[in-house]
């Protein structure tokens, strides 16, 4: 049984063909199930936890990034499968999960390419992509009884569990989402003019595969931000939730 | 021009090595060892990072920062000229362009390229050394050591054979 969540902002009356247009797909593929669509009034844990005490066995996100970040977190650890229908931008994780954008995304849930990947979890949160941190003055404590800190004020932390490993260097490889662990990567400040050249040849980041490490602050609370969205502050623990997400993904997927 | 340490034999602390010339062009082990990286590299230690405590990794590992404490892998490790380690170090290939206080071990070769210093005792099964490297400390391999053991079984026999005869002769006297 399939849920579609379609995000609030696919009212807008330039996605109204293409909404159509994906119905009718659906319906030709027998995929049909039920719509809820987002509103201000309707809140999409409600309708999340409503479809899964229903029983419902797939969730799809109809909408961008934002749509299926708010899914991810809902349905982390259950039964229910997540599907995407990519429309609107950004779209990133469509494109990393190998999901063609608009009508093309049916054929792929019709396919139905299954496969488990993990999590990110910081305190009671899950992330599928990345948690950046602003400011070289933080420190990573890892379980396995090493802490790294930086002397570049001007770096900044991420700790990725798919796709680019930092928003400063995003033609670096991927994170692997199915790997039991998360990379943590700091990277320098932005080089400039002559650094740039001379610096071309090295690497300016640095890489640790982590399963759980504590961010803290000596000086201040420094923000946290999950996969681009939500913010919380610093101390904070992240870790690896393994194999929690089931997600139909496609022949193009980046891992 | 490249020399390789192939055997060490010496029962006291004074250590003897065979050289074997090795018919490589200048720096070509080290200009091979540096492209290695940092393709398959699954930890890098940047030049701005430090890590302090023990650190366990199961890949490869590239250092350029600052390390103290303890550094151990599965794989290999490459320490970059721009590196400073304090600890000692263990991990399967290893070589070396930066400093390292600590004791290394290198469970298969280790080679030194001419920037880098070795402050600590060095165990290895493999050691190439590049003109112009700093090595202070003891220098142990893994042929020296099978020879060693050899060297200590045949002397425990001799001894106990010593004994016997010490024995018939004090009976004789008698």
């Amino acid at each position: 049984m399939y849920c579609y969540v379609y995000d609030s902002f696919l009212q807008q009356p330039r996605y109204a063909s293409h909404l159509s247009r994906i119905e009718v797909r659906l319906a030709e593929l027998g995929l049909q199930g039920k719509t809820e669509r987002l509103t201000i009034l309707k809140n999409i844990k409600e309708i999340v936890e409503s479809a899964l005490k229903r029983g419902v066995d797939t969730v799809v996100a109809v909408g961008n990034d934002q749509t299926v970040s708010k899914i991810v977190n809902l349905i982390a650890g259950s039964k229910a499968t997540l599907g995407l229908i990519p429309l609107g931008e950004p779209n990133s994780i469509a494109a990393l999960l190998g999901v063609p954008s608009g009508e093309a995304a049916c054929d792929t849930l019709s396919k139905r390419i299954v496969k488990r990947l993990d999590l990110g979890r910081v305190n009671s949160q899950y992330f599928l992509r990345s948690i950046e941190v602003s400011g070289g003055s933080a420190v990573l404590e890892s379980d396995q009884g090493y802490q790294i800190s930086t002397s570049d004020p001007g770096s900044r932390i991420s700790i990725a569990n798919f796709g680019p490993r930092s928003v400063l260097e995003p033609q670096t490889s991927l994170a692997d989402p199915a790997d039991g662990r998360l990379e943590a990567v700091i990277a320098s400040g932005a080089a400039s003019g002559f650094s740039r050249l001379f610096r071309s040849h090295q690497s300016r980041s640095s890489v640790f595969p982590v399963k759980r490490v504590r961010v803290t602050c000596s000086t201040d609370s420094l923000p946290l931000v999950i996969d681009g969205e939500t913010v919380v502050k610093t101390p904070a623990t992240i870790e690896v939730a393994p194999g929690r997400l089931k997600v139909i993904v496609g022949r193009d997927r980046k891992f | 021009m490249f020399l390789v340490l192939t055997r060490l034999i010496d029962r006291s602390d004074h250590f003897s090595y065979n050289f074997r010339v090795i018919n490589h062009s200048p720096m070509a082990i080290f200009e091979k060892s540096q492209d290695r990286l940092p393709g398959n590299v699954e930890t890098i230690i940047g030049p701005t990072v430090k890590v302090e405590g023990n650190f366990v990794g199961e890949g490869d590992v590239a250092v350029e920062g600052s390390v103290n404490g303890s550094l151990k892998t599965a794989k290999n490790l490459r320490v970059g000229s721009s590196a400073k380690i304090k600890a000692d170090v263990d991990a399967d290939n290893i070589f070396i362009a930066g400093e390292i206080r600590g004791n290394v071990r290198a469970r298969g070769r280790l080679e030194l390229a001419a920037s880098g210093r070795i402050y600590g005792n060095v165990d290895a099964t493999v050691l190439a050394v590049e003109a112009g490297a700093v090595l202070h400390g003891k220098c142990q391999m893994a042929a020296g050591r099978e020879a060693d053991a050899s060297v200590s079984a045949n002397n425990s026999t001799a001894g106990h054979s010593v004994d016997e005869l010490e024995r018939v002769a004090i009976k004789s006297k008698r």
